[in-house]
């Protein structure tokens, strides 16, 4: 069965439904930029974990994903935006100090998340159980945000410096900026959480 | 992990994104080093003399803790 969705960086979303089409008897066999394809399968036979891995280098990340094959996981890569891209240059913006450009096929890019599958053996799925690696997950996700977050009002500052009015290109940064308040301030809030649950255990 | 999960009785169990930074991070500070390479998914560690003697430390540390709690509770 193949389902187009697209959830971006929705992660938890994502995770829902995958475990949803799981407990339904689907199983992922394939996934592409917009495309997921489903086997049928047992139902609740197969539990789903969406990993953010868009800040690892490329090695990193196709090291991380081996170690996780060979603890018998399944492993997939997933895409965050959808980026039919024009020209070979493009901005990675959750890449790893800051952002940097990214050319052609290199690096992580449309390889932001990695999809788990884990055969359901009854006990919770998580990859990220220590609190000190919980808060440095959120605090990667986080930051991939807050420095698309800069670059928006980094662009509407110099657009308004160039020329002092409203234009539409400012209005769009604007709202884009807004809307990635939500994930940014979904993720600080994880940090802080993590952070005093940290506390109170010393 | 399964180890880690039997060993504690369930008190700990690690999550495979959470064992993958600590071996790393392990081995960037040398305690640990690869021993074998030819297959990436299935590396084998071993502890380095160095890994052991902060391992020594560590075990004097919690043994020191143990003592002094007892002390404490011994000692009311």
């Amino acid at each position: 069965m193949r389902k187009y969705r697209y959830f971006g960086a929705l992660l938890d979303t994502q995770e829902k439904w995958l475990n949803k089409m799981a407990s339904n008897s689907y199983k992922l066999i394939r996934v592409e930029k917009l495309l997921y394809e489903f086997e049928k399968c047992q139902p609740n036979s197969y539990v789903y974990k969406i990993d953010f891995v868009a800040s690892k280098s490329k090695s990193n990340s196709e090291d991380y994903k081996s170690f996780l094959e060979g603890l018998g996981y399944k492993v997939f890569y997933k895409n965050i935006n959808l980026n039919y891209s024009v020209g070979k240059i493009r901005v990675r913006p959750w890449a790893e100090k800051g952002g940097r450009v990214a050319t052609n096929m290199g690096g992580t890019f449309n390889k932001e998340l990695l999809i788990v599958e884990k055969k359901a053996d009854g006990k919770p799925f998580e990859l990220h159980t220590d609190l000190e690696d919980k808060i440095y997950y959120a605090k990667t996700i986080r930051n991939s945000w807050l420095t698309l977050f800069a670059l928006c009002i980094f662009i509407i500052a110099l657009q308004f410096i160039d020329k002092p009015e409203i234009s539409l290109g400012i209005i769009v940064a604007l709202i884009i900026a807004i809307l990635l308040l939500f994930p940014i301030s979904l993720y600080q809030r994880q940090v802080i959480k993590y952070t005093n649950e940290k506390r109170t255990n010393e | 992990m399964q180890f880690i999960e039997q060993a504690t009785n369930g008190r700990l169990i690690l999550g495979a994104g959470s064992l993958y930074g600590a071996l790393n991070s392990l081995e960037k500070k040398g305690w640990i080093k690869i021993t074998d390479i030819s297959d990436k998914r299935r590396k084998k560690f071993l502890i380095t003399e160095q890994g052991k003697e902060i391992a020594k430390q560590e075990c004097m540390r919690i043994k020191d803790l143990s003592m002094f709690a007892e002390k404490i509770i011994g000692g009311k």
